[in-house]
């Protein structure tokens, strides 16, 4: 395996002196190249492919926004870190779209190689440059024809409650994808990492997050998807409100806001291929992978570009496994798997997924579940029918 | 009407208006002229649609004829009718000419009458004082808000000199200024009204000296204003101001402390590592002088003095650790001058002005808006000598700042690199400021409103069209000078202060 490469932008050369000074303990591991400008770095990543790109927000020319736009366009494999002085919301929502990462300046130089090194790590071993290639390439998750419009339309109305808000967003795979890239980034500053979606739309406040379904619907309600695409969509989604309304029952409170995250963002791989298809000539949707590569590794490979926490990481590369927790806890695999399993019997089931009435007997037979006094295959279907209401909304 | 009704050789004349009033003359001879009859109703009202009418087919009336009363703008007010019940001839055409113009004069006294009243709601209405004086100064009559404002009668008030009323500013005597007041002119001062409890209150007077009489300017209208109100607003919409941009500066501050205090903290992390190898070294070299040891070759000592040397990568530290001091001392020194001229910019708002040297608080300035300015332009200093000025800095820091966020703004609009220059430099009693940049330049239509409050070309949020009019207020109200634009379109706009240095010279307004 080659040297990995990482390239760093920013237009105050002092900076890049002192990334250089501090990261000199690396230079045996990584080639750094440091360059002043979008332009340059443009020029080098045509040149050299290169692993991790870590760059500045405000530049004169290219800024930081449009620099990784294009580099996620002409160079999807690379990782994309922004490292900025810059906190104001606008720059939240364009780093959300451009960025994997954020890291805010001043940075200790110990953060910004656990990053790097984080994101020279792949999460597939077997097709890694083209899993990253794929999942390199989403800026953002696409929203069900008319969902974006009434979202916006929902949080923009005068009087909107934090509940309502709370409650719109925590249906809306796309932008819990964005809220929780967001949380996982430095973005919210120093406070402790915010989880549950209401952590972080408080954390954001609602402006921030009228501002980032807005770019959402700017991006998204042009698209017209075919007919077969959007159903795909409609199924993955409906599937994924279903499964976090019944994981939210099943998961210990400590366990509860990853086990919903991951159940919410459980297939995020097969939007993110329905997003890139989109880009181009939408091809044959295929039934579980694009170029390739499975959804699922596409999709773990995004929530790992993104920085979620790796329960949540875990839980989504393992949905489709046989998982067998230990008595002491269903843990979050566990419980997504489990409400996986449940909501395969309704009517909200993923068809390209299969059912094991025997594994999900065990697991509802756990010492987490079995005590409880719950008639879960009813929860599941009330379940169900809220994702239903939701999806046909 | 007893002159309508002589002309005419008619016993009865009268006026009607449209509005419901009514008046007559004549002795009653059967004819009652203060209830016509109906039929009398219906020629009013034919009466009013032309210019004489004569209708003789009246029963008990052997003439009945008016002329419609008009005012200027030719609406219907009434009519000016005569009437008799005696045989007569016919009219003699002169008397429709002599009733017109009788009926001219009718509506002359009705709209007097409406102005009058006008004129006294207006004065029930306002806030400000209105008197009358002679040209002396003598006050023949104010209105009654002066009670309402100083507690003093208006009765004990007329008949006193205006200068025991009033006090001018700046050591002008109200004398000088009503000696000053020519007709078809209006002066104005600011002065100090003192209330019956002995409260000052900031005022302003106007002064108009008008004719009366046929004399031509003998007497004085004058209007005192109660200037707390005003003032009251311009503290709080200098203050919103000032919240306003230091709001939108806060995050650009922020960056501009980060981003050194990233690698300050890089170099020092850096220099702490580098440390340790040059220490490393030295006790490898310690190593090899040690006599305790016993003899050491020299080339043993010399192998192990290079291997130490390689380790610690002494080239690589002898190009880096001086560079990197130099640029965190240089990142120190950035945060330094900028927390400094934030310190300075935000100079501590108070009424007194002071002597102060305006280049070094445009220097401040432009450190504080540094990183709004420094992704559009770059910014050249043209700074002459200057006096230094009497001033209130913080309201002038306030206008730089204005000045120099609009232009690095239309800069931003124009979509390239742009340049911005401020130039300083002394015209006799002036300090000349000059903003101007290269940028898109302003519309002729627009040069008038631009200073006006609330406009704005900016998106919402990013400006409440205030810093304009904060300009003016502060350069031209507050200190007396000018703000002269030179713009248009493709060619750049400048902006041209004049301060006058020793301050604004209140009286001579």
């Amino acid at each position: 395996m080659s040297t990995p490469r990482v390239l760093f932008v920013d237009d105050e050369q002092r900076i890049l002196d002192g990334l250089r000074r501090s990261l000199r303990g690396k230079r045996g591991e990584w080639e750094m190249t440091f360059v002043t400008s979008g332009a340059e770095a443009l020029a080098i990543l045509a040149e050299s492919s290169h692993n991790v790109v870590v760059s500045d927000m405000r530049m004169p020319g290219m800024d930081g926004a449009e620099l990784l736009t294009l580099v996620s366009k002409r160079h999807p494999e690379v990782a994309r870190v922004v490292l900025s002085g810059h906190t104001e919301p606008e720059a939240a929502i364009k780093v959300a779209v451009a960025g994997h990462r954020f890291l805010n300046k001043p940075s200790d130089p110990g953060s910004v190689v656990a990053v790097i090194e984080q994101l020279i790590g792949t999460t597939s071993d077997s097709h890694a440059a083209q899993v990253r290639r794929v999942a390199g390439a989403v800026r953002s998750l696409p929203t069900l024809p008319g969902h974006a419009e009434r979202l916006s339309a929902l949080l923009q109305a005068p009087d909107v409650e934090m509940a309502t808000a709370i409650d719109a967003a925590s249906h809306d795979v796309g932008l819990i994808a964005k809220l929780l890239q967001l949380s996982n980034s430095a973005f919210l500053g120093s406070r402790p990492r915010v989880l549950s979606v209401d952590g972080v739309v408080n954390a954001l406040g609602l402006p921030t997050v009228q501002a980032l379904v807005a770019a959402g619907h700017v991006l998204w309600s042009s698209v017209t998807w075919g007919p077969e695409d959007q159903r795909h969509l409609e199924i993955a989604w409906r599937h994924a409100v279903a499964t976090g309304h019944v994981v939210g029952a099943m998961a210990s409170p400590a366990n509860r806001p990853y086990a919903q995250a991951a159940a919410m963002l459980q297939d995020v791989g097969r939007f993110a291929c329905l997003a890139r298809d989109t880009g181009g000539a939408a091809g044959e949707a295929e039934a579980t992978g694009c170029d390739g590569v499975s959804y699922r590794d596409v999709g773990v490979e995004l929530l790992h570009l993104w920085g979620l926490p790796a329960p949540i990481v875990t839980a989504v590369a393992e949905r489709d496994r046989r998982c067998e927790p230990s008595p002491a806890g269903l843990g979050v695999t566990g419980a997504v798997r489990a409400a996986h399993l449940l909501v395969q019997g309704t009517g909200s089931r993923d068809p390209s997924a299969g059912t094991d009435p025997e594994e999900l007997a065990a697991l509802l037979a756990h010492p987490q579940l079995a005590g409880r006094d719950t008639d879960w295959p009813a929860l599941a279907a009330a379940a169900s029918d809220r994702a239903e209401r939701c999806v046909r909304a | 009407m007893e002159l309508a009704a002589g002309c005419a050789g008619a016993p009865y004349a009268g006026i009607r208006l449209v509005c419901g009033g009514a008046s007559h003359s004549g002795a009653s001879h059967g004819f009652d002229p203060a209830t016509p009859p109906p039929v009398a109703e219906q020629i009013d009202r034919t009466l009013r649609a032309g210019a004489l009418v004569e209708a003789p087919d009246v029963p008990g009336l052997s003439l009945y004829a008016g002329v419609p009363i008009r005012n200027s703008r030719g609406d219907d007010l009434g009519v000016l009718w005569i009437a008799d019940d005696r045989p007569r001839p016919p009219l003699a055409p002169h008397v429709g000419r002599l009733l017109a113009v009788l009926a001219e004069q009718v509506a002359l006294r009705a709209s007097h009458r409406d102005m009058l009243i006008e004129r006294r709601t207006a004065l029930r209405m306002t806030s400000a004082v209105v008197f009358h004086a002679t040209v002396e100064g003598t006050v023949t009559e104010i209105s009654s808000s002066w009670t309402t404002l100083t507690g003093r009668s208006a009765e004990t008030t007329v008949g006193l000199p205006l200068a025991e009323l009033v006090h001018a500013h700046g050591g002008e005597t109200i004398g000088a200024v009503l000696a000053g007041c020519t007709p078809g002119t209006v002066r104005r001062v600011d002065c100090t009204v003192t209330t019956l409890d002995g409260t000052a209150v900031p005022a302003e007077l106007a002064l108009s000296c008008l004719d009366r009489d046929g004399q031509i300017g003998c007497h004085v209208l004058g209007v005192v204003t109660d200037l707390r109100e005003r003032q009251r607003r311009e503290v709080e919409l200098r203050h919103d101001q000032k919240l306003e941009s230091l709001g939108r500066l806060s995050a650009g501050i922020a960056h501009e402390i980060n981003t050194p205090i990233q690698f300050v903290g890089d170099n020092t992390r850096f220099l702490a590592e580098a440390c340790q190898e040059m220490l490393d070294l030295v006790l490898a070299y310690r190593e090899c002088m040690d006599s305790a040891q016993g003899e050491i070759p020299w080339e043993e000592r010399l192998a192990r003095a290079t291997a130490a040397e390689a380790e610690a990568d002494v080239d690589y530290l002898a190009a880096e650790v001086p560079v990197a001091v130099a640029q965190s001392l240089q990142g120190i020194e950035r945060v330094a001058s900028l927390v400094r001229a934030m310190k300075s910019f935000s100079f501590k708002e108070s009424n007194d002005r002071t002597y102060a040297d305006l280049n070094e608080a445009l220097e401040t300035t432009l450190t504080v808006a540094r990183s709004e300015i420094k992704y559009v332009a770059d910014v050249v200093l043209d700074l002459g000598e200057l006096p230094e000025v009497l001033c209130h800095l913080g309201d002038l820091n306030q206008v730089f700042l204005n000045l120099l966020v609009n232009a690095a703004d239309a800069l931003h609009e124009k979509g390239e690199r742009g340049e911005i220059r401020v130039t300083t430099r002394t015209e006799g009693a002036f300090a000349v400021v000059s903003v101007a940049d290269n940028g898109p330049g302003i519309p002729e239509e627009l040069h008038q409103t631009i200073f006006e409050p609330f406009f704005t070309t900016k998106e919402v949020g990013k400006g409440t069209g205030q810093g304009l009019a904060l300009a003016r207020a502060v350069v031209v109200d507050k200190h007396g000078g000018t703000i002269e634009l030179h713009s248009a379109p493709g060619k750049g706009t400048e902006f041209v202060l004049r301060l006058p240095v020793d301050g604004k010279l209140v009286a001579a307004g």
